[in-house]
């Protein structure tokens, strides 16, 4: 993965992903839930149609709790 | 994606509903839901006292938030379980809700079950049988009766929970697996007041948990991420994933799971067992005096009774 591409943050670990691409479509490639997570970008909520674009940094926020 | 009421930048989507909001109009239109719920159900008034259960995590403080800024009498209850162990997660949990109830001047009550009882739930689950492996079914006894005994001794006229549509509808899904049918006759949003037992409402019950986690991102509520220790591989997550994973594919199937079922109880699929009034009043646990189907110790004195 080259400095082109987007990172995905989740439970604390950086998980690199393509670009121009939905950000549903980067989750699904790295077999994250849409449902289950929520995602922040420059600390605004972004919907799942949203484009990742490079440099991106966006956090996915585990929306399912247990217990 | 636009906002379908102002044509901005949407926050969410949600596919259920065929709707997308902005951060302005979700934030109006969450409160406007579940105020709506709480009528239809008549779960409470604006005369009520009500008290909430809170413990800390986005479902609670967000339905809090919502109920006071719908103007209703509320105080919250936090029970600190004494899950400390790794990572301090009830003080942790607790911190959050006493900072969520001080930031709008609210009443939090919090109720200490090692200081109270003299144990915590791991030292409970140690000593005894139940919960050896996993205490949550202790968790779950423990919590009702404290929530019912704080909510009768203080008077209030109803106690809030806030358990989503996610909750109810793994709940439900297990407990249709199990055909456990006297469970299947009490999964309404509202559980009537009955000799010994204050009324228990949910008025989230049609709210799904990523809502809930929206309302409580967008609104800038502080609330514990991390996860009970003892939560890992619960069966309720096994099967909440289950119906995230549905959910992708046919958007909505929880909520109709959930709502045919209460349309099933309406119709009178699932008869509850009725227990006269007087009964429930003579079975009382002659130690702490609550309800008991037994007439001796209740559940959750024998839990601390070492004799």
């Amino acid at each position: 993965m080259s400095k082109t591409n987007a990172t995905l943050l989740l439970h604390g670990k950086k998980i690199l992903c393509r670009t121009n691409i939905p950000l549903r479509k980067a989750m699904k490639e790295k077999n994250i839930s849409v449902s289950d997570h929520l995602a922040v970008r420059a600390g605004e909520l972004i919907t799942d149609d949203e484009m990742v674009k490079t440099g991106d940094r966006i956090e996915l926020i585990p929306v399912i709790s247990g217990g | 994606m636009r906002c379908r009421k102002c044509g901005g930048k949407a926050v969410i989507n949600m596919r259920q509903h065929r709707l997308s909001l902005c951060k302005q109009h979700y934030l109006e239109w969450l409160p406007t839901q579940i105020l709506k719920f709480i009528n239809k159900y008549r779960m409470f008034s604006e005369h009520d006292r009500i008290l909430v259960a809170v413990s800390g995590g986005k479902d609670s403080l967000a339905l809090w938030d919502i109920l006071w800024k719908l103007g209703f009498h509320t105080e919250g209850l936090y029970i600190n379980l004494g899950i400390d162990a790794e990572i301090a997660y009830s003080n942790h949990s607790m911190k959050f809700a006493q900072e969520f109830a001080d930031q709008r001047s609210l009443t939090l009550h919090i109720a200490d079950i090692k200081k109270d009882h003299g144990e915590s739930i791991p030292e409970i689950s140690i000593r005894t049988r139940r919960g050896r492996d996993k205490p949550c079914s202790l968790c779950g006894l423990i919590k009702r009766h404290v929530m019912n005994r704080f909510a009768l001794d203080g008077q209030y006229n109803v106690l809030v929970t806030a358990h989503n549509l996610d909750d109810e509808a793994a709940i439900l899904l297990a407990n249709t697996l199990d055909w456990s049918l006297e469970f299947l006759a009490r999964g309404e949003p509202v559980l009537p007041s009955k000799p010994g037992f204050i009324k228990k409402v949910k008025p989230f019950y049609r709210t799904y948990e990523r809502e809930a986690a929206a309302y409580a991102i967008l609104q800038g509520i502080e609330y514990m991420r991390d996860e009970c220790p003892f939560s890992k591989d619960s069966k309720q997550l096994y099967y909440k994933k289950y119906l995230n994973e549905w959910e992708e594919t046919r958007p909505g199937t929880k909520l109709r799971f959930y709502l045919n079922y209460l349309k099933a109880i309406s119709q009178g699929a699932f008869p509850a067992r009725q227990e006269p009034a007087e009964q429930l009043a003579k079975q009382r646990c002659p130690q702490c005096g609550q309800p008991t189907n037994t007439g001796s110790l209740c559940a959750f004195c024998k839990l601390f009774d070492k004799t």
